[in-house]
């Protein structure tokens, strides 16, 4: 172009341009640390002060979060002559990209006594839908080795071509959003102004778990439709007794595959776990090291109990603490009494 | 596709390459024409033909003007062109208000028209193509304008991307000489372009999508909140609004700007003018300039009684409002400029005093500042308010301080309003240019890379429209 200036000037400048764009985002973003959800930030601010107590951390949905009573867990264990300590790193909404991205964090602050990650075993669907679009959260997700799984994901759908097209680029627009830290501004400032808080009785005393209110039982619209409807209910249970696992995509192999690998880098084990729920959830057992899996109502019936469900995809306390109790066995049998070569053998 | 989404960015870095890299004139600007159709296809591909249609009308209207030398035959061509012009504006914009309002003031001598509104779909930028196509037609007209003979010429000018869609409007006498030369690269203060560019986003993206959730919840149920939220959602529309539509405006000048045309200045710190005269002399100044050379004017501007200039000037802001939207709202909110320009004229008549600087003392005229704010704000008022209804109680709220809701809105919001006011009194002292030049040549990369991430920063993570899109 005639007009142009010199390449060497024009390089310069961009390159400059960049560094003082990377640079600020990145202060930016350091400054702002993690978006709000739920009650993560609550437990991480607990988890820097103690990370160093717990041998085993549960992380996923609210499934985990409602449905794994630390306390109870570890009782358990202790109980069979394996005194280890938990702690529920559920949180409401969270899906495997996001479990994955926290968990990369949370490693990175090496935990000294921490030895077993226990992961909610999930789908990784890469629909963004519209109203999660652009959420701080979602954003929070992107990092690269996300990203690159989504986009993987992606590409394996069964969509059309520009269906797919639109996906990629809402992705890679997502991985953007958060190395400009797009946003993360008024996190970065309000950060400044934050001290550091105490975290809640609660969190202490249930170790991350989180239990229904009262009002919760009273005024829960999940709730209400669960107990005016549990026939729509026990038509989801009944499918799943005739076996509503589906079949795992190649991307989901590689994800769930990369998922364990990172754990095991980290020098820590990587337990898979499906919770009691009607959900269909993909077969991914000979990929992962080890699978509790308790979406079998034909053997956890007293878990698919009427009774001892808050709503469609969660436990009451009395079901928690059933569900607790079950996985404590399972735990102390299958992962704690583990063969010693089944992680060579899988090659991980 | 909004200025302030990446695609357009991707789209403006595209059609800046192309068009550069275009040596040859012709199809350079061929170039920016393609991409101006396919800018508006972007937000609807079937109103194209509404500006193609509109294009080769006031085109073709242009040519037989000056062919003929019949006066009575340029006024027929003249009324053609206005009416294909003012057709599309009625039959797109104002249909359904009018059979509504006619609906309405049937109702009490008891005819009944039913329901015949449309369901039409407003042609984004309609308003704004339509004037600046008039205005080229009325030139040609009046012989103050040679007619192009180029149709691709005209086409652009009417299509022009970077304000096909909100302005500002362009005169054809202002922009058509710029096509007859092909811009010089050298010649472009790139940096205060960039500047401008940034400066229109931070404005956009982060003071009016920002303050645009508190306005739009005390908007949409006046009647719950207190008179201390109402007064900050009204001070702050009149933020968002400022910020939303000279934003826009920032990014189409620098836009058109560093491709190589000046599309003329839009706003001039409306807010801190004296009077509301002088407000109109700095608010969407293209407009006001187009009704008062088009319509105003015509009407007999001041020529005549006093009485005489005043209807002049109520009618001019009555259909400047209805130009803002096909609502009664928008016409009440003419209404009050109106005889807000009315009372000034007759103050100046009383006192004589005009409000210029040297001419008025400092205590008054900061008065007179606030009282032109206070006085737009109540303004601003009708032009949100969804109906007359919620007016009367925002109103009520602001002026009487009287209201029945308990709602709050928090009280920062105050703050924020009070430090972009000192920010748009503080840029109105040190103008962009100065503060750009100010940067040292190594600087000013680095320092743009900072600006941007810093805007990034403080961006609310879903992009709004813009307010004058709609119009």
């Amino acid at each position: 172009m005639p007009f142009a200036p010199p390449p060497t000037r024009r390089i310069a400048r961009w390159g400059l341009f960049l560094l003082g764009l990377g640079l600020t985002a990145a202060l930016v973003g350091r400054q702002a640390g993690l978006p709000e959800m739920g009650t993560l930030e609550d437990k991480l601010r607990h988890f820097a002060v103690h990370g160093d107590e717990y041998d085993v951390i549960f992380v996923g949905s609210s499934r985990i979060e409602r449905g794994v009573v630390p306390p109870v867990f570890d009782a358990e264990l202790a109980a069979r002559g394996r005194p280890l300590r938990s702690f529920n790193f559920g949180v409401a909404g969270m899906e495997a990209h996001e479990a994955n991205a926290l968990m990369r964090r949370m490693l990175a602050s090496e935990p000294a006594r921490l030895r077993w990650v226990v992961v909610e075993l999930e789908g990784w669907d890469p629909v963004l839908e519209n109203e999660n679009r652009f959420k701080r959260r979602a954003v929070f997700w992107h990092d690269a080795a996300e990203t690159w799984s989504a986009l993987r994901s992606t590409a394996a759908l069964e969509a059309p071509l520009a269906a797919r097209a639109d996906l990629a680029s809402t992705h890679l627009l997502h991985f953007a959003a958060r190395l400009l830290a797009l946003g993360r501004g008024p996190d970065a400032v309000r950060s400044l102004a934050r001290t550091a808080g105490q975290t809640s009785p609660d969190l202490e005393r249930w170790q991350g778990f989180k239990p229904y209110t009262e009002s919760s039982y009273r005024y829960n619209p999940l709730r209400k439709r669960f107990l005016d409807r549990p026939d729509d209910y026990r038509t989801s249970v009944r499918r799943l007794e005739e076996g509503a696992d589906v079949a795992a995509s190649p991307a989901e192999v590689a994800a769930v595959r990369a998922q364990v690998a990172m754990i095991l880098r980290a020098g820590r084990r990587s337990v898979h776990l499906v919770p009691p729920s009607p959900r269909a959830v993909p077969r991914l057992a000979e990929h992962v090291p080890a699978l509790l899996a308790f979406n079998r109502p034909r053997d956890y019936g007293e878990l698919f109990a009427v009774d001892q469900r808050f709503d469609h995809e969660h436990l009451t306390q009395e079901g928690a603490e059933r569900f607790t109790r079950l996985l404590a066995a399972r735990f102390a049998a299958e992962v704690l009494g583990e063969e010693p070569d089944r992680l060579a053998a899988l090659g991980r | 596709m909004l200025f302030t989404q990446p695609l357009f960015l991707v789209f403006f870095a595209a059609v800046f390459g192309l068009a550069w890299s275009t040596r040859d004139d012709r199809r350079r600007k061929l170039v920016l024409l393609a991409a101006s159709y396919l800018f508006y296809a972007a937000w609807d591909w079937r109103f194209l033909s509404l500006i193609l249609a509109s294009t080769a009308v006031d085109f073709a209207a242009a040519l037989a003007m000056e062919r003929t030398p019949s006066s009575s035959a340029r006024k027929g061509w003249l009324i053609a062109s206005l009416t294909v012009n003012l057709g599309m504006l009625a039959a797109f914009k104002y249909f359904n208000f009018f059979v509504e309002s006619a609906a309405l003031l049937l109702r009490p001598f008891g005819a009944e028209i039913g329901d015949r509104a449309l369901a039409i779909v407003l042609p984004v930028g309609i308003s704004f193509f339509t004037f600046q196509t008039m205005s080229y037609t009325i030139d040609v007209y009046r012989g103050k304008l040679v007619p192009l003979t180029s149709f691709a010429d005209f086409a652009l000018f009417v299509s022009f991307f970077p304000q096909l869609v909100a302005g500002p409007i362009v005169r054809a006498a202002h922009f058509l000489p710029q096509l007859a030369r092909r811009p010089r690269w050298a010649a472009i203060d790139k940096r205060r372009y960039l500047a401008l560019f940034l400066a229109g986003f931070v404005k956009k993206a982060c003071v009016a999508d920002a303050v645009a959730p508190y306005v739009d919840r005390v908007f949409a149920r006046p009647e719950l909140y207190a008179a201390a939220a109402v007064w900050i959602a009204v001070l702050l529309y009149a933020v968002q609004i400022y910020c939303d539509f000279s934003g826009y405006t920032d990014m189409a000048i620098a836009c058109a700007g560093l491709l190589g045309y000046d599309l003329g200045p839009n706003f001039n710190f409306p807010y801190l003018a004296s009077s509301l005269t002088d407000f109109w002399r700095r608010w969407h100044i293209s407009l006001s300039s187009w009704l008062r050379d088009y319509l105003y004017i015509p009407l007999g501007g001041s020529r005549g009684t006093r009485l005489f200039t005043y209807r002049n000037l109520l009618l001019t802001m009555l259909l400047g409002g209805l130009w803002h939207g096909a609502a009664w709202t928008f016409v009440a909110w003419g209404a009050l400029h109106g005889l807000g320009l009315v009372a000034h004229k007759e103050w100046i008549r009383r006192t004589g005093r005009t409000g210029r600087t040297g001419q008025t003392c400092r205590t008054l005229r900061i008065l007179g500042t606030a009282a032109t704010f206070y006085a737009v704000c109540c303004a601003w008022i009708f032009f949100r308010a969804q109906s007359f209804g919620d007016a009367a109680v925002l109103l009520k709220a602001f002026v009487l301080f009287d209201a029945a809701g308990t709602l709050a809105l928090e009280p920062w919001l105050l703050a924020l309003f009070a430090a972009l006011a000192a920010v748009h009194a503080l840029a109105s002292r040190m103008p962009l240019e100065r503060l750009v030049a100010a940067v040292p040549d190594g600087l000013f990369a680095p320092a743009y890379g900072v600006a941007t991430a810093l805007a990034l920063a403080f961006v609310p993570m879903r992009a709004a429209p813009f307010i004058y899109f709609q119009f």
